[in-house]
């Protein structure tokens, strides 16, 4: 009798323990996005392509019978904004959300990471190429992708030895992110006792970039590493081939994206790119994927793109280790359903993704891709990521 | 009656951090923090005449100057003192091309002085971290509003008494017409640089207060955008005013929040990307058509 009273009190007090940011029929979920400002082009795919994953797993009846509720704040990129949302969303005792899915920016999530794991709160993928993000491990914070810093060097390393290059030279941003994988190479070069053939940089916003393209032709370079965005690889690559040196490129994984080969055009034929995740084209794609396109650009009137890719992998991770952690789900649960999970390569062509108690970053490999015919087209499979 | 105000505004400020959540407190700590930027480029731009677009660059200087003090131990009543007196020094060369302009040259000549100590704030890398950026050592979130407010006030006040005094008529001459100050005996080129290393010591303490605020500074948080916002939130608030600069900060700090919970409750299932900017920029020409003096100087009439 004791123990029937006893469970029936805890079956009362149940609903009274459930953890922040979930009740009995939602689960809520923060998202710091940039909608207008400097990076707003990639905030809108990364808010739809979790809005995709959630509404379809929503559609199903939920995890466990809760909702999943994406909470979307616009932070246009200013980490002030960023975390006076942190704090709305946080809630009085830090009790307003379960996880914060796919923050992005490197000044918001450096500003605002802390107050969610301090809050007890899962901050998970975001988009921000910073070590940081996933180490030193943390039981609460997962990272997506790799810094640049271990991302480019396996596909340099692939196509050097491929192609026995030997005169490498760099056009690198003048920022963190040229920084790091000038960092990378410079490891790179070291292990394959090679040095650089040439090195120049430009500041970020640079349209012009003949002086740079004609330093690197006249060091003769037999391959170049583009630490550049979408519009510097453009203006790199296509002033290379009009001045009639048609050196092989390989542009970061922030220039593989299908805006280099929509705005470029045939002259950027040719280029290598580091893949993290494919861009979803829908000329050739499996049926699932061909369904989703069409589902994306019902719902949001937008062609999806690789930023997409990016948060519906991400969205899927939450949701999958959220299954797995039981109907009473904690923070710490879905840590550990997370470290325990193990994906397969899903309809997008993803790498299959594991974690373990002491690697909290999801994506460990990489592949490259070649813009022929108007599109990516990828030339390896995917190559492991030094640890 | 005035004086029954202040009673209640401070009363009110003092009651805050019982009454108000986390984010609301959060919000009334920005908008000191901006009071006391804001007082800094007041008494440059409102009072001295003096168009400053490298404000942001004192704010980022005192903001770095806490982070690595405060990070080696520095009590922080010094560490603040020396994060105002680092960017008052700072204030004091960026006034050195000042001494003969005036205008829009000034206006270009000090954006790019905060060029330069961006610059030197990513390339410095051994001591501000680079592009990367400092954590900085979080504050007892109230104990960093008492401060804001209290700095906030400080400066309401000092800006208050300065224009008061000998030097205050000075810049206000200085601001009509330099060439009729210079000959009833006002060291213009003095002057000048007195205004900036004040105003740039408002920033810099505020900038101190607001990398705790922040927990992080990072380079390209200190841009000449942050500038313009300062100075949109002076002609906003109303310039020459000291109440404009506390309107000033609250609609710069306020609105966007109030924006979104304007939205939230709208029940869009998807909000349209941007929808906030929109709204925010829409209001600030209202504002403008209705009261061209900014909010403290009341409606056209």
């Amino acid at each position: 009798m004791h123990q029937f009273l006893f469970a029936l009190a805890l079956a009362c007090l149940a609903p009274l323990a459930l953890a922040n940011g979930i009740t009995p029929t939602e689960i809520r979920v923060a998202s710091l996005q940039d909608l207008s400002g400097p990076i707003a082009s990639l905030g809108t795919h990364f808010r739809n392509g979790t809005q995709m994953r959630f509404d379809a797993e929503n559609a199903k009846g939920g995890v466990h019978g809760r909702q999943l509720k994406l909470l979307v704040e616009d932070t246009g990129y200013d980490p002030k904004r960023a975390v006076l949302a942190t704090e709305k969303l946080l809630g009085k005792e830090g009790t307003g959300v379960f996880a914060a899915l796919h923050n992005l920016g490197s000044p918001v999530v450096m500003a605002t990471m802390p107050r969610f794991l301090e809050a007890g709160v899962l901050h998970l993928f975001p988009g921000a190429p910073l070590a940081n993000v996933y180490e030193p491990v943390h039981p609460l914070k997962f990272g997506m992708s790799p810094s640049y810093t271990l991302s480019v060097p396996p596909a340099a390393r692939h196509l050097i030895k491929a192609n026995g290059f030997s005169r490498i030279g760099i056009l690198y941003q003048d920022d963190d992110m040229g920084r790091e994988v000038l960092r990378g190479m410079d490891g790179l070069l070291g292990e394959l006792g090679l040095k650089w053939c040439e090195r120049t940089s430009y500041k970020r916003g640079a349209t012009d970039f003949a002086a740079q393209i004609a330093r690197l032709k006249a060091a003769d370079c037999d391959f170049v590493v583009l630490a550049t965005v979408v519009r510097e690889t453009i203006g790199a690559y296509t002033e290379a081939r009009r001045t009639g040196w048609n050196v092989p490129m390989l542009v970061t994984a922030s220039g593989y994206t299908a805006q280099v080969h929509q705005l470029g055009g045939t002259a950027v034929e040719g280029l290598y790119g580091v893949v993290l995740l494919p861009h979803p084209y829908v000329d050739g794609a499996n049926r699932t994927l061909a369904d989703w396109v069409v589902q994306y650009r019902e719902k949001f009137k937008a062609e999806p793109n690789t930023w997409d890719v990016f948060a519906w992998v991400g969205a899927d991770l939450f949701v999958r280790a959220l299954h797995a952690a039981g109907p009473q789900p904690t923070p710490q649960k879905v840590a550990a359903a997370l470290e325990q999970l193990q994906t397969t390569r899903d309809f997008f062509g993803s790498p299959p993704i594991t974690f373990s108690a002491n690697d909290h970053l999801a994506l460990r490999q990489v592949r490259i891709a070649q813009i022929r015919n108007g599109r990516w087209e990828n030339v390896t499979d995917y190559l492991p990521v030094a640890r | 009656m005035r004086r029954m105000l202040a009673i209640i505004v401070l009363l009110a400020l003092a009651t805050a951090p019982a009454m108000l959540s986390p984010w609301a407190l959060s919000q009334l700590t920005f908008v000191a923090i901006y009071v006391v930027a804001g007082a800094g480029l007041m008494l440059l731009a409102g009072h001295a005449g003096l168009l400053s677009l490298c404000h942001a660059a004192f704010i980022g200087v005192g903001a770095y100057a806490e982070a690595i003090l405060h990070a080696h131990g520095w009590p922080l009543p010094l560490s603040l003192a020396g994060a105002a007196l680092l960017a008052a020094a700072t204030g004091i060369l960026a006034a050195w091309p000042a001494r003969k302009l005036s205008g829009i040259y000034l206006a270009i000549a000090t954006l790019s002085f905060g060029f330069i100590v961006q610059e030197v704030l990513m390339r410095w890398e051994s001591v501000t971290g680079g592009n990367i950026g400092l954590a900085v050592a979080p504050l007892d979130p109230q104990l960093l509003y008492g401060l804001a407010v209290a700095a906030g006030i400080g400066a309401l006040w000092l800006l208050d008494r300065l224009l008061c005094g000998r030097l205050g008529r000075a810049f206000v001459a200085l601001r009509e017409d330099a060439t009729a100050a210079n000959v009833i005996g006002v060291a213009v080129p003095r002057v000048k640089m007195t205004a900036f290393a004040l105003a740039a010591a408002f920033g810099g303490l505020a900038g101190a207060l607001y990398a705790h605020q922040l927990r992080f500074v990072s380079p390209e948080q200190f841009d000449w955008v942050m500038s313009i916002e300062l100075l949109m939130m002076l002609v906003i608030g109303g310039l020459g005013t000291r109440a404009g600069i506390v309107l000033g900060a609250a609609f710069l700090i306020a609105l966007p929040q109030g924006i979104a919970m304007l939205r939230d409750t709208l029940g869009w299932a998807t909000p349209p990307a941007g929808i906030e900017l929109f709204a925010f920029g829409f209001v600030l020409v209202l504002v403008l058509r209705w009261a061209p003096a900014g909010l403290a100087g009341g409606p056209r009439r």
